[in-house]
């Protein structure tokens, strides 16, 4: 029988929550930049210019968005 | 004189243990993007070997608490070190040579704890400190990690499945590269970390550092780089495979739901103070990313092999630690003819094996 007291609960839920939120962030950022580059290439294929620009927009957010986690992730690392 | 030759010894055991290190855990780091062809093998071993020697060089604060909390610190000797290491060393090359991907940490840690145990009595063992530090983590990190990979290749199903696969798998490719990285960079701040604090230890042990002093002195940080990208760069072909296509056969965008969920959850763990295994983090990973998709689509009977050699590393470990430290007992406490002949059985071994593995098999082709 684990006593309770041993374990660090504020830090097991900091931990959980902080990786499930981040987890499914970054993906939801990272594929709305991969759903944009795909989008952008099959509007011009078809010929649909405005499209198209909208579709590079997100995709080019979401790549800056990839980038700033990277970093965050990096800074994270190295001042642990 | 003798302690002089056990020092040496214990330095070169240490280095030893962080070669298997990185053919063993950073094999974990690089599977999944082997086996998408995110990356080519060689790429991904040179990638993550510098990334793995980089990362050595960044910060030097898990050094200095290395067994803290777990073992009795007056019941650290060079003696007690070798004896450990050499527990975590004959682990590591077992679960290699079963291509089973185990945590190379937890082997360290069950190498220390048996030969503290067979040096000092229960009095040495820190049982509070195992189950905070080491039992309850490595219960939370695969459940955590399948979770979290299970939500993100939902999202990623629903977000980009309707799309042409093509442009998809390559962007996802990409992406497992970045996350890849990740993975390597991490691992070379925690584990190379882990054989510079036990090359200290030792010094201190041994008198050449005081403990009022512990610092990591700069040839001890290059070495252990060193080692450590050198058994990366070496590869752990079997694990790389059993991680990569024997769990499930993966896709890119489930490569990258693992290791992307992997990288978050270690990363908000680290934050949080929380110390995670890399192995069983990435291996929940691509369980869960499998068992979303489809449940029958993950071999339960690899991942149950790989949960009983998680369940087996600190107890095995543990014995091989305590025998050892009893072995090298028989021939005098400040004797080096124990740790002498003890390593020369490793050394003995280990070739053998390596020698066997050669014979066995090609390398690098036949994970690719």
């Amino acid at each position: 029988m684990i006593p309770a007291e041993i374990i660090n609960w504020d830090a097991a839920w900091q931990a959980v929550w902080t990786a499930a939120v981040s987890g499914v962030g970054i993906t939801i950022v990272f594929s709305l930049a991969v759903l944009g580059a795909t989008r952008t290439a099959d509007s011009r294929r078809d010929d649909r210019p405005a499209q198209a620009v909208l579709y590079g927009a997100v995709a080019l957010v979401a790549v800056c968005g990839t980038l700033a986690a990277v970093v965050y992730a990096i800074t994270l690392i190295t001042t642990k | 004189m003798g302690s002089d030759v056990i020092l040496v010894i214990v330095v070169v055991t240490a280095l030893a243990f962080d070669f298997t290190n990185g053919f063993h855990d950073t094999a974990n780091a690089i599977a999944t993007s082997v086996s998408t062809r995110a990356m080519s093998p060689r790429f991904a071993v040179a990638m993550s070997a510098v990334l793995n020697f980089a990362g050595a060089f960044i910060s030097l604060k898990v050094a200095a608490t290395v067994g803290s909390g777990i073992v009795d610190s007056g019941a650290v000797t060079t003696t007690v070190v070798f004896a450990g290491l050499v527990g975590a060393i004959a682990w590591n090359l077992a679960t290699w040579w079963a291509g089973l991907p185990s945590s190379s940490s937890h082997a360290l840690i069950g190498g220390l704890i048996g030969s503290a145990f067979a040096a000092s009595g229960p009095s040495a063992i820190n049982v509070d400190g195992i189950v905070e530090k080491v039992l309850v983590p490595a219960a939370v990190a695969p459940v955590l990690a399948f979770v979290v990979a299970a939500s993100t290749i939902v999202v990623i199903y629903r977000m980009v499945g309707n799309l042409r696969p093509g442009p998809v798998n390559r962007g996802y490719r990409l992406g497992q590269i970045v996350s890849g990285s990740m993975f390597s960079l991490a691992h070379g701040t925690n584990d190379a970390q882990k054989t510079m604090g036990i090359i200290t230890l030792a010094l201190v042990a041994h008198g050449n550092i005081s403990p009022d002093n512990f610092h990591v002195p700069d040839w001890v940080v290059v070495a252990s780089a060193t080692a450590i990208a050198l058994g990366t760069w070496t590869g752990g072909w079997r694990i790389i495979r059993t991680m990569g296509s024997r769990i499930i056969n993966m896709d890119p965008a489930q490569g990258f739901a693992s290791q992307g969920a992997g990288a978050a959850v270690i990363l908000a763990a680290s934050h949080a103070g929380y110390p995670l295994s890399t192995t069983h983090v990435i291996s929940g990973g691509v369980m869960g990313a499998g068992a979303a998709k489809r449940v029958s689509a993950v071999r339960w009977g690899v991942a149950g092999n790989i949960v009983i050699a998680w369940v087996l590393t600190i107890p095995a470990a543990a014995i091989i630690g305590g025998i050892v430290y009893g072995v090298t007992e028989i021939f005098g406490a400040s004797s080096a003819l124990g740790p002498v002949i003890v390593s020369g059985m490793i050394l003995l071994g280990s070739g053998l094996l390596f020698i066997r593995r050669a014979q066995g098999q090609g390398g690098l082709e036949a994970t690719a």
